[in-house]
């Protein structure tokens, strides 16, 4: 069995690549297994996905624990604590990041041996869609590494498009962006579930603990701004703060409390809190927020 | 009463709810609950029915700076009862200093405000229970997917109530919350939109002078279920107000005092925003729908002493 | 000082004695006259509390739990359909480890509809996290709500506790009971201290919060049964300070009869009572049966339940209540704690009996042991709960079908 699980944010299209290489597999002649895992829905919030392939009946069920292959359609997820895709990586996992980065940086950076392709599927994906929304190229370039047929993804890709409600223009755009996607990779070797050695863990006997532990409360207060949500978007604002007026509109409907108010008056954004709704450049009385792309991106 | 918020500058600086929430970018109830949580200052504790902002704190980590009570959908009223009386019965006894004394916040969607919860709500107000009550009305089920509530309106689309040939989206008539809420006599209820801080800021001032229910409805744009970008939450809100779909008002003691009221936009404004009206105009036009909706927002205006 | 007083009364009586702080209240028959027992002495102001009444009971149970984490000393009271209704906060309230008292009045569960009791009621509830503590008489009634305060306060299970007493055989029934003095009560139940500390500005908390981890909620979970399991011990520590105190000795389980019988009944409740009766009245006919009343119900006492009953030649459960497709639900919970014993008995035979308060007449009794005896003689086990309804059972109720228009019915 193949293992493989995809990564993404709420919008980045993850649970529609996951059922297009389930698709595709199916159509190949296997057995299949996707199932999408996501708490309460969330544009913005991480997710992930997951496709079993099998030539024989699939006995498992759920998250994916040990991965094939890893895919990555973003990349500021490396940066998590909590949801860190590499955690179901080992040694002969196969992973795929969706990054502007080099090879050589991601490898660095975040400390991985394994066999890593880097590819910047998100300017792919503006460049040939006008969105960016990289699910599509996640999906093709995911097939092509798993060794299916460009034909089978084609039409897989093109009934789960039509399915969720996609125009008939932008499917064909997408399918342009599958095949450049699908050119540019190169097929891998990924190795099947029984190769790889699963990290095992010893039962333990749980004890009680006094219920200032055990009960599920929060005692910490304000530590949300532990969790950074920068990377929620693409773009974040910009303040040319020669027009600005001081109005204070953008900090006033900002929901996410990512503006302060510095001691001259001005607002300040606190990027790693701003999830980049664009409210604030929307409002802007003087139209001096502007939209720069994400450096991290 | 004197107002501290005379313009939109006068908004405390003070941030009650940090940031790194899991609640989707835009979203007009996360906005509402931030300026609320503002204006009442942070001896406050909020007690949430579950819903989206059920999603604010989420094991272990939390946005609020105060305290903050998770209660099943139904009963969030009750719990809030439960806090208030406990809070008096501690401070009769010197348990707890009067100075350090909560002022009890419910933080509901509009489904469980119109349905599940409105039992419940029905009893606090009945009782005159001392708190603040904040519906974000998103006018749906938003926190499940966005399927029709009792606050879904007319002829929008949900994830249960899908334009078809023979349908129009829902086809019954949004619950009407602010009127149910003042049979009771509460001393404060207020309707109030994210594209009107000023206004909101003022209402929550004006009815912390009174001891009992203030109730407050908040139109609320959700991106993801009205279909609109993110960006375009305040301005959507807005329109909300000038086509008159959404009347800014206030009833102190039952007496009904609107707080907009200008010349009113065609509701078409408004509708031509949203993904959730978009089958009114494509494939064809839907004249007859379009007009019962704006008819519907007359009727009430005409209704509304000058 | 002795007063013949009502099971409502002596719950209404034990609490009162607790200084319970805050009640939330919602009236159903048989537990009514405990609220208003209640309400009027605070109106009196005999008692210094306040009393509320909810629009349901899923609101007062909500308001109970959120009062005692703020931290006031909550009691309330319920019954068959109430206790229903309020069934997701039952889990809330565990789970928030909000260690208020609720009395359940037990009442069997519609529909049909009647106001007379069975326990589908109150075990319905067993998997919330409440501990339960079922009592026979109404002098155990007073001195259970009592000793719950004792036990769900204390840090190694803080817990909410059900108190069960059978609607009408204990609710409406006077019979004499001991009260305490105050001062006493006062001295073996300290003041109520919450555990995240009085809830106000300077102890901010986040209460009741999700988790989306598995792992996160497993641990937690876990916990709850822990804490509940901790109850065990707890409850025999407190037992003996209560009896030092008050002179009255209540454990997990009571026994009649027990030492030197082959064939012992299992029961719960105040049934038990006849039960005990019934002991006598085959004990005079030469034959060695016992009683065994379960009175903590949760935690459920397997150990002790093992040694009880190891060595007995067989053991008859009379389960008051019916899990519809399974049979009598303590049942298997019986059999599994003795299935390890190397003296266990030879058979454990499930009875279903006083579905809707039905009275377990003699001829029941006895038919509960003669089937035991049956079955350890001759090797023949009934393979589903024996259900005991007699002929003239039966009979009242062809009369009534009769005159609800449905004929004559045949059969039986």
């Amino acid at each position: 069995m193949i293992t493989v699980s995809l990564f993404g944010r709420g919008g980045q299209g993850i649970k529609t690549a996951s059922h297009i290489v389930g698709d595709a597999a199916f159509t190949s002649g296997n057995h299949v297994q996707d199932q999408p895992l996501y708490g309460a829905e969330r544009r913005g919030a991480p997710i992930s996905a997951y496709v079993r392939i099998s030539q024989t009946p699939i006995l498992e069920r759920g998250k994916i624990t040990n991965s094939s292959l890893v895919v990555i359609a973003d990349d500021s997820l490396l940066d998590s604590i909590v949801d860190n895709p590499l955690q179901t990586v080992t040694d002969s996992t196969v992973i795929m990041i969706n990054s502007s980065k080099g090879v050589s940086e991601i490898r660095t950076r975040y400390n991985i041996n394994n066999v890593l392709a880097v590819l910047d599927l998100t300017k792919l994906t503006q460049d040939i869609t006008h969105k960016s929304i990289p699910g599509v190229a996640v999906a093709s370039t995911t097939c092509k590494l798993l060794g299916f047929e460009f034909d089978v993804i084609e039409k897989s890709l093109r009934a789960e498009l039509k399915e969720i409600g996609i125009h008939q223009e932008d499917i064909s755009r997408n399918v342009e962006l599958a095949r450049s996607c699908f050119n540019q990779t190169t097929h891998a070797k990924i190795e099947t579930i029984t190769k790889i050695k699963i990290k095992e863990s010893p039962i333990i006997d749980p004890i009680y603990h006094h219920p200032q532990i055990s009960t599920c409360t929060i005692t910490a207060t304000g530590n949300s701004r532990l969790r950074e949500r920068g990377a929620w978007s693409n773009f974040k604002p910009v303040i040319d703060y020669e027009g600005c007026t001081k109005c204070m509109i953008c900090y006033v409907y900002c929901p996410d409390s990512a503006f302060t108010i510095d001691v001259k008056g001005f607002p300040v954004v606190d990027y790693d809190a701003c999830k980049g709704c664009n409210i604030c450049k929307t409002e802007c009385p003087t139209k001096v927020i502007s939209l720069v792309r994400r450096e991290n991106k | 009463m004197e107002t501290r918020f005379r313009t939109l500058k006068d908004i405390p600086l003070e941030e009650e709810l940090v940031p790194g929430t899991m609640i989707c970018a835009g979203c007009g109830g996360a906005l509402l609950v931030r300026i609320f949580e503002k204006v009442l200052g942070s001896n406050v504790i909020t007690v949430n029915a579950a819903g989206c902002m059920t999603m604010l704190s989420v094991f272990p980590f939390t946005p609020f700076k105060s305290s903050w009570f998770y209660v099943a959908m139904a009963s969030a009223p009750a719990a809030a009862q439960g806090v208030r009386d406990a809070l008096d019965i501690l401070i009769k006894k010197n348990k707890i200093d009067s100075k350090d004394n909560l002022k009890v916040l419910v933080l509901t969607g509009d489904g469980a405000a119109s349905g599940i919860g409105l039992q419940s709500t029905s009893a606090a107000i009945q009782r005159g229970l001392d708190f603040y009550y904040l519906v974000y009305d998103n006018e749906a089920f938003s926190n499940t997917g966005f399927q029709a509530s009792e606050s879904s309106p007319f002829a929008s689309a949900t994830k249960t109530t899908s334009p078809t040939e023979t349908h129009e989206g829902v086809m019954s008539q949004k619950k009407d919350l602010f009127e149910i809420w003042r049979a009771h006599k509460p001393p404060y209820v207020a309707t109030i939109s994210p594209a009107f801080i000023k206004d909101m800021m003022q209402k929550i001032e004006r009815s912390s002078q009174f001891k009992g229910p203030k109730l407050f409805i908040a139109n609320s744009p959700c991106p993801p279920g009205w279909g609109i970008e993110s960006d375009q939450v305040i301005r959507v809100a807005n329109l909300a107000v000038e086509t008159g779909i959404w009347p800014l008002k206030e009833a102190i003691n039952g007496e009904v005092r609107h707080t907009w009221m200008q010349k009113r936009r065609p509701v078409e404004e408004y509708l031509k925003t949203q993904e959730r009206f978009e089958h009114l105009f494509k494939p064809t036009r839907n004249d007859e729908i379009i007009n019962q909706l704006q008819k519907r927002v007359d009727d009430y205006w005409s209704s509304v002493k000058k | 000082m002795k007063q013949l007083i009502t099971g409502n009364a002596a719950v209404a009586t034990a609490v009162k004695l607790c200084n319970v702080e805050y009640i939330p209240a919602y009236p159903i028959t048989p537990q009514t006259e405990i609220i208003e027992l209640l309400s009027r002495w605070i109106n009196e102001e005999k008692m210094d509390a306040k009393f509320v009444t909810y629009d349901s009971e899923h609101s007062m149970i909500s308001a109970a739990g959120a009062a005692s984490l703020v931290g006031a000393r909550t009691f309330t009271a319920s019954s068959s359909q109430g206790l229903l209704y309020a069934f997701e906060m039952l889990y809330n309230v565990s789970g928030w480890r909000a260690p208020i008292v609720l009395a359940n009045v037990s009442r069997a569960v519609a529909s049909p509809i009647t106001l007379e009791p069975d326990h589908n009621d109150v075990l319905a509830a067993r998997d919330s996290g409440f501990l339960q503590i079922h009592a026979e008489t109404c002098q155990e009634v007073l001195d259970s709500v009592i000793m719950a305060y004792k036990i769900s306060e204390d840090n190694r299970v803080r817990l909410p506790v059900i108190v069960n007493l059978d609607g009408f055989y204990l609710s409406y029934t006077r019979e004499p009971v001991d009260i305490p003095a105050q001062e006493l009560v006062s001295q073996f139940l300290p003041e109520y201290k919450p555990v995240f500390g009085y809830l106000d500005g300077q102890n901010p908390i986040s209460m009741g919060v999700t988790v989306l981890s598995s792992n996160a909620y497993s641990y937690f979970k876990y916990q709850l049964h822990l804490a509940s399991l901790n109850a065990l011990n707890v409850h025999e520590e407190i037992s003996q300070q209560f009896e030092k105190l008050f002179g009255r000795k209540y454990g997990l389980v009571d026994e009649y009869m027990l030492d030197d019988a082959d064939y012992v009944i299992v029961m719960t409740n105040s049934f038990a009572t006849m039960g005990k009766a019934a002991i006598n009245r085959l004990r005079g006919e030469g034959k060695k049966v016992g009683l065994l009343r379960i009175r903590m119900i949760r935690p459920f006492p397997k150990k002790i339940i093992a040694e009880k009953l190891a060595g007995k030649k067989a053991v008859g459960v009379i389960d008051q209540n019916i899990s519809v497709g399974s049979g009598g639900i303590l049942y298997p919970e019986i059999t599994s704690a003795l299935y390890h014993s190397n003296e266990r008995p030879k058979s454990i035979i499930s009875f279903i009996g006083g579905l809707g308060g039905k009275k377990i007449s003699i001829s029941e009794f006895r038919h509960i042991l003669s089937t035991l005896e049956t079955s350890f003689h001759v090797d023949k086990f009934p393979v589903q709960s024996v259900m005991l309804f007699t002929e003239d059972d039966w009979g009242s109720v062809k009369e009534m079908l009769k005159i609800a228009g449905k004929g004559e019915v045949s059969g039986n």
